[in-house]
């Protein structure tokens, strides 16, 4: 009896043994075969740290692969708040290396987050700083910074980027998908202390950015930079642009803008600042514009050099408008109604000509489109259908009123003249590259159209040429070089209707040298005083410009020759 | 005979189990070394693009315009005749090219500048 006893007990036992592990079977084969997937990536997450492995971006060039813009290190604090112990005493270190709120500080640090960054791209001095706290909590990443050496210098055409080093503006907007690069990812082993160990990994690498080469000439933009700020500071303008540009080819070799501000930090400056006044503001060009009217003229054979035109004394009407002269004149041939600058000619000249014609070649020379220079917010100006215009108009569209133009308008219309009739589009991006210096793009200059003939071209040259030696531009007279050029005084339209008495733009569009121009270049003065003409305000920038570009292009010619060395006769060397 | 048997397989896989630990701990110990070589090497490459961006900045035109220039610097272009290439290899030297038309302004203030930010090779060439 007590051995069947014992015996069902014995199997009672071995039931319940063997029910346990029927238990343990059944959960194994649901965890195998329901939760393998879930607690296999549990287990990755837990033995292996992800990183994101950042591309780095592009670089920019100017023309002469001197940098215009680097990445460099920096490090970007954060905090992991739960480790913090005296967040007040910390929050209030912080505050004074940083210069933040200490509230914000506190906030962040508080949080029950478990990451939270502090502030990003912190210079190196103040990380010295803040890891000679010795907190706990406080970690430092190390990030890429975009930096731009030259600093507000060429600021306008590199834009810059936000923390996360995309494109906001210009080229580091326009290009951003050549410049960003794809970034890459590891996966490490991690060790007890949580920190990455390079024993096994799974890498997929970053791709970097490709490098970008610019037209612009570092040299030639910091002559321009500079002469446009002396004036700029003289004439107490509210703003001015300068573009200088290749006129047998469109590369733009240099382009600026005032007021100005500094990529490094641009946060600091007004949003103003940092528009790109060359490309995206649009304004009344006045007497400028003229030089479109004497080309159609030219062309159509409607004038010659020395044809006569009555200036009517300084005062003419057209329609219901009475036309002036800003000064008086009598009979002007042809090329004296150019270099007088006087309205009441040109308009005469139109009148012969036609409005059509004049719109037509308005046209021809690029105005009222954009000019396609692939950077971001270009105007195309203002140019109203043709029907739109009244019988007043052809005593203002010909002398710059009812149209409105942007400054790189201008250098390509002005380029026309200087290569001989022929439309370039402008560039400023001549290639792009990848880190091993294989070429990507290459852009090269595309001719659009022929907009005059070269015979008529040669015959503006003269004309433009004596509006500097004889006529409105003289103070754009250079002793060492020939210059061509028109100048440009227009007043701005006033909010309240009508013409402004006291605010202008000045302007001088012109190329240097005349017989083989290496340079066309606009130079553009938004309310300058107490000065106001454009034969005064911005004549003389074009000159120091033009000059200075052109000794630089010179020297730059002659110090390449300085290279092609000739062997020298060795026995006649001094012995040893 | 079953016995030794059993214990050589023992002592086959003990041993076998032992490398494996060992090469385990070695992987860790270069795994450690080469993070921190790593690091090294990348404090190093980011020491030298900080100080790249710093040579860049010295040479933009603004500092040099500021420093140099204005500074009145004795710097001077070279005149053509001035200028030699060395070449040890071929035992020889080289003189510049001289041109019909001698360097006019060769000393002037753009001139001696351009030649500062101009990315030219030095003028004596080994």
């Amino acid at each position: 009896m007590p051995l069947k006893g014992s015996l069902s007990r014995f199997y009672l036992i071995c039931s319940i043994f063997i029910g346990i592990l029927f238990v343990f079977l059944i959960k194994l084969s649901l965890i195998h075969v329901f939760h393998s997937q879930y607690l296999t990536k549990l287990a990755f997450k837990q033995h292996n740290i992800y990183f994101e492995l950042p591309a780095q971006r592009g670089i920019i060039y100017d023309r002469n692969l001197k940098p215009l813009v680097l990445n460099i290190r920096s490090y970007s604090l954060f905090a992991v708040p739960r480790e913090i112990k005296n967040k007040n005493t910390i929050a209030a270190k912080l505050s004074d290396i940083l210069d933040l709120d200490k509230d914000f500080i506190l906030d962040r640090i508080s949080s029950k987050r478990h990451f939270a960054w502090i502030e990003r791209k912190i210079p190196d001095r103040l990380v010295r700083e803040i890891k000679d706290l010795d907190a706990d909590g406080l970690y430092f990443i190390k990030e890429d910074k975009r930096s731009y050496p030259n600093r507000a210098m060429s600021s306008h055409i590199l834009g810059f980027t936000n923390i996360d080093n995309a494109g906001l503006e210009s080229i580091e907007l326009s290009f951003n998908k050549y410049l960003e690069g794809k970034p890459g990812y590891a996966f490490f082993v991690r060790d007890a202390h949580q920190s990455a160990l390079r024993a096994e990994t799974s890498d997929k690498l970053p791709v970097d950015g490709y490098d970008l080469v610019l037209t612009i000439d570092q040299v030639i933009q910091y002559i321009a930079e500079n002469a446009l700020e002396d004036a700029f500071r003289k004439y107490n303008a509210k703003g001015a642009c300068i573009v200088v540009l290749n006129p047998s080819t469109g590369e733009i070799l240099a382009l600026a803008n005032r007021p100005t501000f500094d990529p490094n930090r641009p946060q600091s400056y007004p949003v103003d600042n940092r528009r790109n006044r060359a490309l995206c503001d649009y304004f009344e060009p006045g007497s400028v514009f003229k030089i479109v009217t004497a080309a159609a003229a030219l062309e159509e054979n409607k004038f010659s050099e020395d044809d006569k035109i009555f200036c009517e004394n300084g005062s003419y009407r057209v329609a219901n408008h009475i036309l002036h002269d800003h000064r008086p004149h009598g009979w002007l041939t042809f090329s004296e109604v150019i270099k007088q600058s006087s309205n009441i000619g040109v308009t005469k000249i139109a009148q012969q000509l036609g409005l059509e014609k004049v719109y037509n070649y308005a046209k021809a020379f690029g105005f009222g489109a954009i000019t396609g220079i692939g950077l971001p917010g270009e105007t195309g100006g203002m140019l109203k259908p043709l029907s739109a215009y009244s019988k007043t108009s052809i005593g203002a569209v010909p002398m710059g009123q009812e149209v409105a133009v942007s400054a790189l308008q201008l250098a390509c219309a002005i380029s026309v003249i200087a290569n001989g009739g022929n439309y370039y589009k402008p560039y400023i991006v001549k290639r792009i590259r990848d880190k091993y210096d294989e070429t990507i793009e290459e852009y090269k200059p595309v001719e659009v159209r022929r907009v005059i003939s070269e015979e008529t071209s040669l015959r503006l040259k003269k004309i433009l040429q004596g509006v500097i030696d004889e006529g409105t531009g003289q103070l754009a007279k250079s002793k060492e070089y020939k210059f061509a050029g028109k100048t440009g005084t227009a007043q701005k339209v006033d909010p309240a209707g009508g013409y402004s008495h006291s605010s202008f733009y000045a302007s001088f569009i012109g190329f240097a040298p005349v017989n083989n121009p290496k340079l066309a270049i606009v130079v553009v003065f938004d309310e300058p005083h107490p000065y106001y003409f454009g034969g005064v305000v911005s004549a003389p920038v074009f000159k120091e410009v033009a000059e200075k570009s052109l000794k630089y292009l010179e020297s730059e010619e002659r110090l390449n020759n300085l290279t092609n060395l000739t062997r020298l006769d060795e026995t006649k060397l001094p012995s040893k | 005979m079953r016995i030794s048997k059993i214990i050589g397989i023992n002592f086959i896989i003990v041993v076998f189990a032992l490398v494996h630990v060992f090469l385990q701990t070695e992987i860790t110990k270069l795994g450690y070394q080469v993070k921190q070589n790593e690091d090294k090497c990348q404090e190093t490459v980011d020491n030298n693009r900080v100080l790249k961006y710093n040579i860049y900045a010295l040479e933009s035109p603004n500092t040099l315009d500021k420093y140099v220039l204005l500074k009145d610097s004795k710097l001077k272009v070279l005149k053509p005749a001035q200028v030699f290439g060395l070449y040890p290899e071929h035992n020889s030297v080289y003189l510049a090219k001289k041109e019909n038309n001698s360097l006019p302004n060769s000393n002037s203030a753009l001139a001696v500048f351009k030649k500062l930010i101009s990315a030219r090779p030095a003028e004596a060439k080994q």
